[in-house]
C-alpha cells in the first residue's frame, strides 16, 4: 500500500529540496512512470467494471455488488485522482517559479533553463511575450512593472540593513548600511539592494489613523 | 546651547533647512537602545521625517564608544550635516568626544540628567540640547558655561597641591577629567575645550587675586552642587517630540501612544514622581480626548455580551491596576510577580504565597479562577478584583495608592493593551538582545520598534509580553533566593545595600547582564530588603553588580532610596561615588553608558570596586555630617 503514490511524492520532494525559487531538473522519467501508474490503475478499474458487467448479465436482478470489489474500485479511483493532483501541483509550482523569475530576474538564467522541459521553455517565452506586450508603450501601460519587487507606495521607502555593506552613495548623499540600521532610500535606488538581500523593506504603518491593512 | 521647548519648531525648521541645502541631505540619528523611551522617540521622529520628506539613517547605539565610531566618518565632513542624538549626548561633550567640526550640527534630545553645563552656552549654535521648561532640571538650573572661569578652576586644581577645598578636587572629577580610556587609551573625554592662550598670569594686586580666587571657589561650588544633586531623568524625549508633532499638526493616535508608553516607563521605573507623572499625563489625556473617534465609542454597549471589533486603533484614558501584565497572566501570577506586591508579601516564599491566596480569598475570588488566564475569566471577577482590592489590600500590607494609577489603554479589534503592558512588552524585546553584541542589540531594538505598530505586529507584542513575564518571574525568584541566602550585603543601618549577582546562583541567567533588567532587580531588591527590616526608615539605595558577559564585562547599576515627591528630580546619589571609586582604583570603564549611575567594568575589578565604594560613600557621609554640623 505504501507504494501507491510514492513516485508522485518523490517528485514533489525533489522539487521542494531545491528551495522556494529554483527549479529542479524536469524529471521526465518519473513523470512517465507516474503516467504509467495511472494507466495501470485505470486498466485495473476497467477490468473490474467489465467483469461486473459480465456477471450482471448472467445473474438475477437486484443482486448487490460485492463490498470488496467496490472498495477496490474506490481505491484505484482515489489513487488516480491523487497522482493527477500531485502532477498538477508539480506543474503548477514550476510554472509559478518561472513566472517569478520573469518578474524578479527579468530573464531566465541558463542554469534554470537547462532544467526545464521544452513545454516549460515554450510557456516561459509565451508569458514573457505577453508581459512585454502588456508593459509596452504601443499596446500596454508604457511602464516597466518589473523594476520593483513590490508595488511602490511612495517615492521613498524605509529599509533595514541585513548585513554590513559599508557606505553607499545615493542621490541625496551618503548612507552607511549596517546590520539593523534603518535608512530612508529612494524606491528605485533601494530596489537593487533589496534584490541582492542587503536590505529589506520595513513594514511599518504611517500612524494608527492611517490604516494600511 | 540649551534650547527651551518653545523653540522646538525653530530647531526642526533649522534641521530641514540644513538638510535641504546640503549636498548630503541625510540626517544621521543615533538612538540609545536600552529603554522604551528611546524606541518610542525614534518611532516618533522617523514617522515625522517620513511625512515631511526628510532623509535619515537611524542607528541604535548602546554606549558613547559606538556613538564615536559612527560619527567618525563625519570628522572630515565638508558639507553641512545634522546629527541627531536620542537619549544620549546630553551628559557629555559629544563634539569633542567625536571630534566633529563645526559644520556638523548636533541636536540632542536626551532625558538623562545632568546636562553637561558646557552645553549651556548661548553662543554655541552648533550643538543644541532640547530641554523643556517643565523639565525637572530646566535650563535655569544649569550653570552657564564660562570657559575662562572653568579653565582657571581646572588650572588652579592642577597646580595647587595643598588645596584646602576638597570640592575643587571633586569638581575636577565632575567637570570632565573622567579619563575613561578605551582599549587604545587615547580617548580623552575632557570637557574643557582648550586652555588660555596666554599661559602667564597677569600681574595683579592681592585684593584682585583674592577676588579671583573667591570667584573660582564660588564657581567650583556652584558646579559641584549642580553635578551632585542632578543625577536622574528629565522629561521623556517622546513627550518633547510629541509636542513637536503637535505643533507641526502631524500628531495622531500613534504619536500619542508613543508618548504614553514613554511616560509610563518612567513611572514604572520610578524615574519620576507620581505627581510629575500625573501632571504630564493630564496633558496627554487632553490630546487623547481630541483624537477620540466618536464612531468607535458606540461599538460597545453597556451590559451587552457582544462587543464589536474595533477596526481603527483607539486610545483612551482609564484607571488601571498596577499589576504587572494582568491582561496576559492569571490574577494570582500577576499579583505574585508584581514587584511591589512581591516585595511586600515576599511571594518567593511559601508564607508569602499563602498571604497572597489569603488576599484572594478575602476578595472572594476563587483560587481556581485566580489561576485561570485573565482573558478567559468572566467579567464579574475583573469587577471583583477592582472593587475589593482597595478594601482588603491594606489588611495585607499593600497600599491601594501603589496598586492603581491613571493610565491609558489601546484597543484594536478585540485586543486591549494597557500602557504598562506595552512598556513591559518593549522591555522584554529589548532585553532579548545580547548586551555586548551591537548586532543583537540593534535587532532587538528593531523588534521593539515593530511592536509599536500593533495593527500588523500584535504577534511581536505577544512575544515581548512572554519575554517580560519570564523576566519578572526570574527577578522575583532569583532575587528572593539572594535575600534568603544572605547575598544582599549591608544591614539595617547601612548607607546603602548591594549585591553581586556573580556570587549567587543567578549568575548563569543571561538576563542578568542587561542594564534594564538589573535596574528592575535593583528596585525590587531595594523594596524587598526594606520590607524585611520592617521599620519606617529601612529603605536604602541599592547597588547591583550584574553577571559577566562573554567579554568579561559586568554592569553595575544603582537606584536611589526614597521617592522624592513633587516635580523634583529623583536624584541618584551614586553618580559621583562611582566616578571617585573608579579613579581611586585606576579602574577604566570599558564601556561608557549614557546614564551616570551605570558602569561597565571588568569582572575582576567588581569586588575591589564594591569594597572601595563603601569607603567613598562613608567619606561622603562624614563630609555631609560635617557640613551639617557647621
Amino acid at each position: 500500500m505504501s507504494e501507491l503514490g510514492r513516485r508522485a511524492r518523490e517528485l514533489l520532494k525533489e522539487l521542494k529540496s531545491y528551495g522556494n525559487r529554483d527549479l529542479s531538473p524536469y524529471n521526465e522519467e518519473l513523470v512517465r512512470l507516474i503516467f504509467s501508474e495511472v494507466d495501470e490503475h485505470n486498466a485495473q478499474t476497467e477490468a473490474i467494471v467489465s467483469e461486473l458487467r459480465r456477471q450482471q448479465e448472467g445473474v438475477e436482478e437486484g443482486q448487490e455488488v460485492d463490498e470488496a470489489i467496490a472498495t477496490t474500485m474506490c481505491l484505484h479511483y482515489e489513487c488516480i485522482k491523487r497522482n493527477k493532483r500531485m502532477l498538477l501541483i508539480y506543474m503548477n509550482e514550476r510554472m509559478q517559479r518561472l513566472r517569478e523569475m520573469r518578474w524578479t530576474l527579468r530573464a531566465l538564467p541558463e542554469a534554470q533553463k537547462a532544467r526545464c522541459c521544452q513545454s516549460e521553455i515554450q510557456f516561459y517565452n509565451d508569458y514573457s511575450r505577453v508581459l512585454s506586450v502588456y508593459m509596452s508603450r504601443a499596446e500596454g501601460l508604457g511602464m516597466d512593472l518589473t523594476l520593483d519587487t513590490r508595488p511602490p507606495k511612495d517615492t521613498f521607502v524605509n529599509v533595514r540593513g541585513l548585513k554590513d555593506a559599508g557606505e553607499v552613495i545615493i542621490s541625496y548623499g551618503r548612507a552607511t548600511i549596517l546590520n539593523g540600521t534603518i535608512i530612508s532610500l529612494p524606491s528605485e535606488e533601494a530596489e537593487p539592494l533589496i534584490r541582492d538581500g542587503t536590505v529589506e523593506v520595513v513594514e511599518w504603518d504611517d500612524g494608527f489613523g492611517r490604516n494600511k491593512q | 546651547m540649551i534650547v527651551p521647548g518653545v523653540h522646538l519648531k525653530k530647531v526642526y525648521q533649522a534641521i530641514k533647512t540644513d538638510s535641504n541645502g546640503s549636498e548630503d541631505q541625510s540626517v544621521l540619528c543615533l538612538s540609545a537602545c536600552v529603554d522604551a523611551d528611546s524606541v518610542c522617540a525614534s518611532q516618533l521622529l522617523l514617522n515625522l521625517f517620513n511625512r515631511e520628506g526628510l532623509h535619515f539613517s537611524l542607528i541604535p547605539v548602546a554606549c558613547y564608544e559606538e556613538v564615536r565610531e559612527h560619527c567618525a566618518p563625519l570628522s572630515n565632513a565638508q558639507e553641512v550635516k545634522t546629527v541627531l542624538l536620542l537619549n544620549c549626548g546630553a551628559t557629555e561633550d559629544v563634539r569633542s568626544l567625536c571630534n566633529l567640526p563645526s559644520n556638523v550640527r548636533i541636536v540632542i534630545v536626551d532625558h538623562h540628567r545632568p546636562v553637561w553645563h558646557g552645553h549651556n552656552n548661548d553662543d554655541d549654535m552648533d550643538t543644541l540640547v532640547l530641554v523643556d521648561d517643565d523639565d525637572p532640571v530646566p535650563k535655569s538650573a544649569v550653570p552657564v558655561y564660562d570657559q575662562q572661569l572653568d579653565n582657571e578652576v581646572a588650572q588652579s586644581d592642577d597646580s595647587a597641591s595643598e588645596s584646602d577645598n576638597s570640592d575643587i578636587d571633586d569638581l575636577v572629577d565632575s567637570d570632565g577629567e573622567k579619563e575613561r580610556g578605551d582599549k587604545g587609551g587615547e580617548r580623552g573625554r575632557k570637557r574643557k575645550r582648550g586652555h588660555n592662550e596666554d599661559g602667564s598670569p597677569h600681574t595683579r594686586g592681592p585684593a584682585a587675586r583674592a577676588e579671583t580666587a573667591a570667584a573660582r571657589r564660588r564657581r567650583a561650588e556652584e558646579v559641584d552642587l549642580y553635578y551632585s544633586d542632578r543625577n536622574g531623568y528629565g522629561k521623556p524625549s517622546s513627550l518633547l517630540l510629541h509636542t513637536l508633532c503637535h505643533e507641526l499638526q502631524h500628531d495622531d493616535n500613534f504619536h500619542i501612544w508613543c508618548a504614553i508608553v514613554a511616560l509610563t516607563e518612567q513611572l514604572l521605573f520610578q524615574q519620576i514622581s507620581k505627581q510629575q507623572y500625573n501632571t504630564w499625563r493630564d496633558v496627554i489625556a487632553h490630546h487623547v480626548a481630541m483624537h477620540q473617534d466618536s464612531d468607535q465609542l458606540d461599538l460597545v454597549q453597556e451590559g451587552s455580551l457582544l462587543s464589536m471589533p474595533r477596526h481603527k486603533v483607539q486610545v483612551e484614558a482609564c484607571e488601571d491596576l498596577r499589576l504587572t501584565l494582568l491582561r496576559y497572566w492569571t490574577i494570582e501570577d500577576s499579583l505574585r510577580y508584581t514587584c511591589y506586591v512581591a516585595a511586600r508579601l515576599q511571594t518567593w516564599r511559601q508564607k508569602g504565597l499563602d498571604n497572597l491566596r489569603s488576599l484572594l480569598t478575602y476578595m472572594c475570588i476563587p483560587l481556581k479562577h485566580a489561576s485561570t488566564a485573565y482573558k478567559g475569566l468572566r467579567e464579574v471577577y475583573n469587577g471583583q478584583l477592582r472593587s475589593q482590592l482597595p478594601r482588603f489590600a491594606p489588611q495585607h500590607m499593600l497600599a491601594w495608592d501603589s496598586l492603581h494609577f491613571n493610565s491609558f489603554r489601546l484597543q484594536y479589534k478585540h485586543e486591549e493593551l494597557g500602557a504598562s503592558d506595552m512598556v513591559f512588552a518593549i522591555l522584554g524585546l529589548l532585553t532579548e538582545g545580547e548586551p555586548g553584541d551591537p548586532d543583537s542589540q540593534r535587532t532587538a531594538f528593531n523588534n521593539a520598534q515593530s511592536a509599536l505598530h500593533v495593527q500588523r505586529n500584535l504577534h511581536i507584542v505577544e512575544r515581548g509580553v512572554e519575554l517580560a513575564k519570564q523576566m519578572c518571574q526570574d527577578v522575583v525568584h532569583e532575587c528572593g533566593l539572594m535575600i534568603t541566602a544572605g547575598k544582599v550585603k549591608g544591614g539595617r543601618s547601612a548607607d546603602y545595600r548591594w549585591v553581586n549577582v556573580a556570587d549567587s546562583n543567578a549568575q548563569t541567567n543571561l538576563r542578568f547582564r542587561h542594564p534594564t533588567v538589573l535596574k528592575y532587580m535593583a528596585l525590587f531588591l531595594r523594596d524587598a530588603t526594606s520590607c524585611r527590616y520592617s521599620s519606617n526608615d529601612a529603605r536604602r539605595p541599592m547597588v547591583v553588580a550584574g553577571a559577566p558577559d562573554e567579554r568579561g564585562l559586568c554592569c553595575l547599576v544603582s537606584v536611589h532610596a526614597k521617592h522624592i515627591s513633587g516635580n523634583r528630580l529623583q536624584n541618584n546619589p551614586f553618580a559621583r561615588p562611582f566616578i571617585e571609586t573608579a579613579s581611586a582604583l585606576n579602574i577604566v570603564p570599558l564601556k561608557s553608558a549614557f546614564e551616570n549611575a551605570t558602569y561597565h567594568i571588568r569582572k575582576e575589578d567588581v569586588t575591589a570596586f564594591l569594597g572601595k565604594l563603601q569607603d567613598v560613600v562613608a567619606d561622603y557621609r562624614a563630609a555631609a555630617q560635617q557640613a551639617h554640623a557647621a
